[in-house]
């Protein structure tokens, strides 16, 4: 996780202020930062997202590319998470830091949208045993403290990714095994919620062509792509969960920690949520433990949270919608 | 939990040089080439065996019951597991009526820390190959009997062998426990469907492998490139000048002579080798088939 | 794919035999020690057997086998000098390692050094230091670094609960100052029979669940608590959503069988030592 240097003195303001329900920036324990979502923001993606929480900055683009079911789930189509934490964002992220945190992401990813029910899947399915749709996940992880200091720094390990973001606002997600990619553009705390919204985004935003399976006399068959670019299907995020992470900080928990306030905690708890309030998902990080009644009292705070989360998303990106084409689009280095 | 104890790294082990000692620990750590000299120059060594005499062997069959077949085999303190999964395949293009047997050896970082993490290491690669060899010149088991129809389907046989305890003769531990996995492996019967040319697979209808030889190694360490002591310790082998290992069959014929490199042997010492290596065949054969015997009627 | 040159090599493509049974396998239960249809007492505990100090090369290890075929080997090494220089990390490293024996599931057979199972082992390995790194007093242990190495023979269900069980008496028998020993305990969800688990009312959530159980459950759960704090180390859950109470109900059911486990573990510890004393 990048992560900031405090003092012991720091800390403790922290600490003090949380435990009197006032955080550093004025918000209380339960209140989210404002958070800015932006859908279709990259041209050539099936669908793609960008979110501003404080000063965590992602972005996503989904693609959907043919391909084969998996052996043991013949019809359904899937979702594939790549995670790439390069060495430029902290110091943590060097070397193995940076890979740890980005299978962390991506384990995380996978156990939310493999769970029954996250992603109708059986939708992605086109042919079954033979063909479907992937949505392939590619996570780039950024932190950059200022833009154009990292840009001028020939010792960062660009990605070809960053470096087409550099030279034009389109971003191009080829070179990355994938074309489903996330783009964490800065990092200013709770990565985790953070890029679970941004995924809710996209994945709401994403428009994957309708194929038709035409079989002729001799029992080959054919797949037809819809001549009509707007003919689509759409996929059903209803269900889809958000993650809610939850600091402990002192005695109390936090939602939506600053990279400060992480720095005061020894553990969180990682909880998804769902529209309806469900729990899919739940896992403890960091290096410290809970005792069981605190979190007891997290997982009641995530699930409120999680639901206020979830309606003031679907709010946002459906006023977004009815909007049309004629939104003026602000674009992720705007 | 966790009372505070005397650490057992190596660094710190061995009682000081000062110690009251009787003169063998000290020695043991600061010379400890001096020290075994002292031991066999009296026929003995330092674990109280002959130079000929092998560790307590013990073989433990079919406890893995994920696996097709698998044994446990342990060596004094080498513990080596063996596991075999049995799938479907096409057999090659070159072997139309053979099927496979994939050996493969890992040495994880559990067994010992001269080994890391990730992929094979060099002495996994060569114990693989050398197993592959074994596997390959001996017969154990003929590829043709894997075949269910030429050219169309045959067995494939993983042989995963790992290593849990890694104190020395990894290579007779891990041939043993091959042989007994493979003694342990019912396969499920296969028919192939005349009229829709698929396969069938009863999977309550289960053969045992015909196992046609029953190779067992030998493994000596070379001292000061003369003494030729059997069944080295990890200890041994890092001291000994060189190492050989001799993998006879039950007719006493030789399937494999393996000596990467290390100090010279003469044909006079080698073929005492051989002799040794034919009595320890007998050994091991009626240790397994008092095994086999000892889990039949169940 | 690409090619593993570090390992002998087999057919491009192989199939387990189960893929082409005549028959489907009855829910897998077939041949299972537990017959599936006798509905059992959710909060029986698998018997644990539990033993400490058995190899020779590591300097710590435990061998921790649930009734039903979970079997799982644990080593641990004492501090030694980090290998890289940690900068301003204070606190001593815990390096984890998690293996998985490719015959140690039914079905096919993963191939080792593959990219889904390296993954697996990533995932497992990061979710046993997350377990442990709260029970050992890493403090204690500046620029140093201590290993774990945890090897699954065979997969009966509750793996990792087990692997954290076995991980942490290998390291507490390496004599690693910890603050109490972290102890593992699975749980699982049934789905239920109308195919429609909302999450409500009373789910029954099943204790150490055994292999065929886990395969078909709705949702998992895997707590470890260190029992002496009253602390949980890790939770790491997931599967079809249900209320938050139901899964809180069952992190409850999970701390109590870690409770139940620990004089298990405790003894196997005690046993291990006077073993050592008495040689």
């Amino acid at each position: 996780m990048a992560s900031v240097v405090l003092s012991d003195a720091e800390k403790l303001y922290i600490i003090h202020g949380v435990q009197e329900d006032l955080r550093v920036d004025g918000r209380g324990c339960e209140d989210y930062r404002c958070a800015e979502v932006e859908t279709d923001v990259v041209s050539n993606t099936s669908g793609s997202a960008r979110v501003k929480l404080g000063h965590t900055d992602i972005l996503v683009g989904v693609k959907a590319e043919m391909g084969t079911p998996k052996l043991e789930k013949p019809d359904e189509g899937y979702l594939e998470f790549f995670v790439d934490c390069s060495a430029n964002a902290t110091p943590e992220f060097e070397g193995r830091g940076g890979e740890e945190l980005g299978t962390e992401i991506a384990s995380t990813l996978y156990r939310i949208f493999s769970s029954e029910g996250s992603v109708d899947l059986k939708s992605l399915c086109i042919n079954p045993g033979e063909h479907c749709w992937v949505l392939y996940v590619d996570v780039l992880n950024d932190q950059i403290c200022t833009t154009a200091e990292c840009f001028n720094n020939p010792s960062h390990q660009f990605s070809g990714a960053w470096q087409s973001l550099i030279g034009s606002k389109v971003l191009v997600l080829r070179n990355h095994t994938g074309t489903f990619c996330y783009q964490l553009l800065e990092c200013g705390g709770n990565l985790f919620d953070a890029i679970s919204i941004t995924v809710k985004a996209a994945l709401f935003n994403t428009r994957i062509p309708k194929v038709r399976v035409l079989e002729d006399e001799e029992g080959s068959k054919e797949i037809e792509l819809s001549d009509d670019p707007y003919d689509c299907i759409r996929l059903n995020v209803e269900d889809v969960p958000c993650i809610v992470t939850l600091n402990k900080i002192g005695y109390r928990h936090v939602v939506d920690a600053t990279l400060q306030e992480e720095a005061c905690s020894l553990a969180s708890l990682l909880i998804a949520i769902t529209s309806k309030g469900a729990l899919t998902c739940m896992k403890k990080i960091g290096k410290g433990s809970l005792d069981p009644e605190s979190i007891f009292e997290m997982m009641e705070t995530g699930k409120k949270v999680g639901k206020s989360l979830h309606a003031s998303l679907q709010k946002v990106l459906d006023e977004e919608e009815s909007l049309g084409t004629t939104r003026q689009k602000v674009g992720f280095l705007g | 939990v966790g009372a505070p104890r005397p650490q057992r790294s190596p660094r710190r082990e061995g009682p000081g040089l000062l110690g009251p000692c009787c003169g063998a620990a000290p020695l043991r750590t600061v010379e400890p080439l001096e020290y075994y000299r002292r031991f066999l120059k009296e026929n003995c060594r330092p674990d109280g065996r002959e130079l000929g005499e092998f560790r307590a062997t013990t073989v433990n069959i079919g406890s893995i019951t994920t696996a097709d077949g698998s044994a446990l085999v342990k060596l004094g303190n080498t513990t080596v597991i063996c596991g075999v999964k049995a799938e479907l395949a096409a057999p090659a293009l070159d072997s139309a009526n053979k099927g496979y047997i994939v050996p493969n050896v890992e040495l994880p970082s559990l067994c010992s820390t001269r080994f890391r993490s990730g992929p094979p290491g060099e002495e996994a690669q060569a114990a693989s190959q050398f197993i592959a060899d074994v596997i390959e010149n001996s017969q154990i088991i003929a590829k043709e009997d894997l075949c269910i129809a030429d050219g169309k389907l045959a067995w494939v046989l993983y042989c995963d062998i790992i290593c849990l305890d890694y104190d020395g003769n990894i290579l007779d531990a891990s041939t043993f426990a091959l042989l007994a996995a493979l003694k342990n492996v019912q396969l499920p019967s296969v028919t192939i469907n005349e009229e829709t040319g698929l396969s069938e697979v009863n999977l309550k209808q289960k053969n045992p492998l015909v196992i046609r030889k029953h190779p067992v190694a030998t493994s000596f360490a070379i001292f000061d490139d003369t003494l030729l002591i059997v069944d080295p310790t990890a200890e041994e082998e890092d001291l000994a000048t060189g190492t050989v290992t001799v993998v006879t069959d039950e007719d006493d014929r030789l399937c494999s002579v393996h000596k990467p490199g290390g100090s010279p042997l003469t044909g006079a010492k080698l073929q005492d080798c051989i002799s040794r290596a034919i009595t320890r065949h007998k050994e091991v054969k009626k240790l397994i088939d008092k095994v086999i015997k000892s889990i039949k009627p169940k | 794919m690409p090619l593993d040159h570090r390992r002998l090599r087999g057919p491009d493509e192989s199939q387990p035999p189960e893929l082409w049974a005549a028959q489907p396998r009855d829910g897998g239960g077939g041949e299972a020690e537990e017959s599936g249809a006798a509905p059992r007492d959710p909060c029986a505990l698998r018997p644990l057997f539990a033993r400490a100090g058995l190899l020779s090369q590591a300097e710590g290890s435990a061998y921790v086998e649930l009734s039903g075929g979970t079997k799982v080997l644990c080593a641990a090494w004492g501090p030694r000098e980090a290998a890289e220089p940690g900068g301003a990390v204070a606190a001593g490293r815990l390096l984890c390692d998690f293996r998985r024996a490719p015959f140690c599931a039914r079905g096919a057979r993963p191939r080792p050094g593959g990219a889904a199972e390296r993954e697996a082992e990533r995932e497992a390995a990061a979710a046993l230091r997350e377990a442990l790194e709260p029970a050992v007093r890493l403090s204690r242990y500046p620029r140093a670094r201590l290993a774990v190495s945890a090897l699954l023979l065979q997969d009966g269900g509750s793996a990792l609960a087990a692997a954290i069980s076995a991980a942490s008496l290998a390291l507490a028998d390496a004599g690693v100052e910890m603050y109490d020993l972290a102890v593992g305990c699975a749980l699982c969800r049934p789905p239920r029979g109308d195919g429609d688990g909302d999450g409500s009312a009373a789910e029954p959530w099943l204790l150490q669940p055994g292999e065929a159980e886990e395969r078909g459950s709705a949702a998992r759960l895997t707590v470890a608590l260190l029992p002496a704090l009253n602390q949980v180390s890790a939770v790491l859950g997931g599967g079809r959503g249900g209320e938050p109470e139901g899964w809180g109900r069952a992190l409850r059911l999970g701390v109590e069988g870690c409770q139940r486990l620990y004089p298990v573990l405790r003894h196997c510890l005690l046993r291990a030592a006077r073993r050592r004393d008495g040689a």
